[in-house]
């Protein structure tokens, strides 16, 4: 009988969404949502093919963290309306992958101001709930699909925790955070898997 | 009784924050003026008082408990020579020479090619959470409310999280309380 290891998925759309539009070298809007339906299989497929394929992988939830209108906008008088748009069209989009089975789509109340393109909010959130779930053992394994040297400190401290955990960068680059990691899994070598066209 | 208390101290974030106060311009974007080397020297001092005030003003219960620092932890750029000849490089040269006297778990961050540091917020968040169990409260010191989150989830964990800083935002209020920098005499005026 095999051992069990329990994973988490934390999924940072914008860096993700970022190296996407480099690798297609052109603005593809919005991640299709068959990205998110096929990406846990090929995690775990790849899993099977690794140091830790004799253990059975059991799944403790995918999460993703979209953006969405806090109170706070209505107040701000330089708010750009175009970003206010892309927020919501995104949200729109993302909210298809609410029907996925297992994975939580985490709401980001953010400010906008005039000319900001980034989405800051959406990694702290990450972190704060990736490390609150480790402190509580409530996983073995941390896979990151992101690509954002901002994650590099996240890795280091589970990799160094008292209750160890196995991390796995998952993405199309990032050279630090996959150094960082305990293991990783290239992704622009699976574009057509994930349901992404083709280059 | 007593209260551990863990310091969390957001350089760049207050470091901005003061120089916009000080330059009386709160929207300014070039900004260089430092935190006082003296003010910092005596931070953990002076945070542990007011605080203690701030509880004692609260309730009188407080007026018996002592309040006892665990650690203070803030993060520097590693500076190379790309850099060695700003203003800035000198600043935190200096401050890596006097950190024993302010009693600091200082680390070091590379900065991109940009000299924008990558992993600020997230290292501080790491650690806030990590060394949870080790204090009573969290002070973080920042206005950046990116914190918020982990405010949030310290307090769900049992513990008081305090803001420290100059503005009025998310951060302060997911926290318990606050102290507001244009009140207090941490760092001079």
């Amino acid at each position: 009988m095999k051992n069990v290891l329990t994973y988490q998925i934390y999924i940072d759309l914008a860096s993700i969404q970022k190296s996407i539009n480099e690798c297609y070298e052109s603005d593809l809007p919005l991640i299709p949502i068959g990205f998110f339906e096929n990406i846990e299989s090929k995690i775990v497929e790849e899993m099977q093919e690794s140091s830790l394929s004799n253990f059975r992988l059991v799944p403790r939830g995918c999460f993703m963290y979209v953006p969405e209108i806090g109170y706070e906008y209505k107040t701000m008088e330089d708010t750009d309306d175009n970003v206010i748009q892309n927020i919501k069209q995104m949200r729109n989009h993302y909210r298809a992958a609410e029907e996925i089975e297992g994975l939580y789509l985490e709401n980001v109340h953010m400010k906008v101001y005039k000319d900001q393109t980034s989405i800051k909010g959406m990694q702290s959130k990450l972190v704060t709930q990736a490390m609150d779930h480790a402190m509580h053992d409530n996983y073995d394994i941390l896979f990151l699909v992101a690509d954002d040297n901002e994650f590099v400190p996240l890795i280091k401290e589970l990799r160094t925790a008292e209750n160890l955990k196995y991390t796995y960068h998952v993405g199309f680059k990032s050279d630090q955070l996959r150094s960082a990691a305990f293991g990783s899994i290239d992704l622009s070598e699976k574009v057509e898997a994930l349901g992404l066209p083709q280059v | 009784m007593i209260k551990r208390v863990s310091i969390y101290l957001d350089f760049d974030n207050i470091r901005n924050g003061y120089a916009k106060v000080q330059k009386g311009q709160r929207n300014s974007q070039a900004l260089k003026t430092h935190l006082p080397i003296a003010d910092l020297k005596n931070l953990n001092e002076n945070l542990i008082k007011e605080l203690s005030a701030f509880y004692v003003k609260s309730s009188e219960f407080y007026a018996n408990v002592a309040f006892e620092l665990v650690d203070t932890w803030s993060i520097i750029p590693l500076l190379d020579a790309s850099v060695n000849k700003s203003g800035s490089y000198k600043f935190y040269k200096k401050i890596s020479e006097v950190d024993d006297y302010f009693k600091m778990n200082l680390d070091e961050m590379y900065r991109g090619a940009d000299l924008k540091e990558v992993g600020v917020d997230t290292w501080l968040i790491t650690k806030m959470l990590k060394y949870r169990s080790l204090s009573d409260i969290t002070v973080i010191c920042s206005d950046d409310d990116d914190f918020a989150y982990a405010a949030a989830a310290l307090i769900r964990h049992g513990q008081d999280c305090i803001h420290v800083g100059y503005q009025d935002g998310l951060l302060r209020e997911e926290c318990n309380g606050y102290l507001d920098l244009m009140e207090t005499q941490i760092f001079s005026k």
